[in-house]
């Protein structure tokens, strides 16, 4: 079912529960009127969750006016805050079981958890997470690679505290 | 074939590790990292950390909230009596209005079951039905 993708996408960008079960609402009502545009160009999960996009961004433009929730700016606050020391492999290895993931989490912007989700959890390509987030796959591909400089910096540090 | 750098190989490994890469994608990765350690530790580490980003998004939805999300779009889809919109939705139409004998219906249903799933608001629209006839074809 798409219930589960929905929720946790919606869930990401948005805290409140309430604020958030409203959102996935909409999402599905959307996709209920919009049955008959789509095209069958992209998968499934990919239409809904471009239209998950779209309903978030409605959600904070309807809360804060001029809001810039997913811009190229929030975008590079994980690029600024890249990583100098990486962790080597032999001590991810060691350390990764030691990691409290719940608060690493946390500690990643939602941006940066949207694509890990996005690719890792749900298996999409490039390609299909360019076209959700609606920018050019390289850019995707550059997102990716600021998220696990900074994912291997917290991994570090929540493994060693 | 060309072989490529460093630079654009690292910037596949997440999605070699998902396996969603082109064949060719793949293959340049494949052919890369046997080679390069500095890739291939970098490939080793996103290994390492899939399973535990999978097992922290492992949490079930609130069954509760998944009901009254449920019954919300209900609502909204009962407001809206548009036609079916697509294959799946005509076919059930067809079923629905001119019933078949029962041991066809295991056959018919396990054929667009599939289709079914992904056509979440067929699915949501006919899911009385559906239910009505999984039973009477059991």
């Amino acid at each position: 079912m798409l219930i589960q993708p929905v929720s946790h996408y919606v869930r990401i960008h948005i805290g409140p529960p309430e604020d958030a079960k409203d959102v996935v609402q909409e999402v599905f009502i959307a996709i209920w009127r919009g049955a008959d545009s789509y095209s069958g160009q992209s998968s499934v999960l990919s239409w809904v969750l471009g239209i998950s996009r779209r309903k978030v961004a409605d959600y904070y433009r309807k809360k804060y006016r001029n809001a810039q929730w997913m811009t190229r700016e929030s975008m590079d606050d994980d690029r600024i805050m890249e990583v100098k020391d990486e962790a080597s492999t032999k001590e991810i290895a060691q350390i990764v079981q030691k990691v409290y993931w719940e608060r690493l989490m946390q500690r990643l912007s939602p941006q940066a958890r949207e694509l890990i989700y996005l690719s890792f959890v749900l298996g999409l390509t490039y390609g299909e997470i360019a076209a959700i987030q609606e920018v050019r796959p390289g850019t995707i591909k550059s997102r990716m690679y600021a998220v696990r400089k900074k994912l291997m910096k917290l991994i570090r540090e929540e493994g060693l505290t | 074939m060309k072989e490529w750098e460093c630079g654009e190989i690292d910037l596949l490994l997440p999605w070699y590790v998902n396996g969603s890469l082109t064949q060719e994608e793949n293959a340049q990765v494949a052919a890369h990292v046997a080679e390069c350690v500095s890739c291939r530790n970098q490939l080793i580490q996103l290994v390492l950390i899939e399973k535990p980003i999978q097992e922290y998004w492992k949490h079930p939805i609130d069954e509760e909230q998944t009901a009254d999300v449920f019954d919300s779009i209900m609502t909204a889809i009962g407001l809206n009596q548009g036609s079916p919109s697509s294959f799946t939705g005509h076919l059930l139409e067809e079923i629905l209005q001119d019933p078949v004998p029962s041991h066809w219906l295991t056959s018919i249903l396990s054929f667009i079951w599939d289709e079914i799933l992904k056509d979440t608001a067929v699915l949501w629209k006919y899911k009385a039905q559906i239910q009505r006839l999984i039973q009477e074809a059991i």
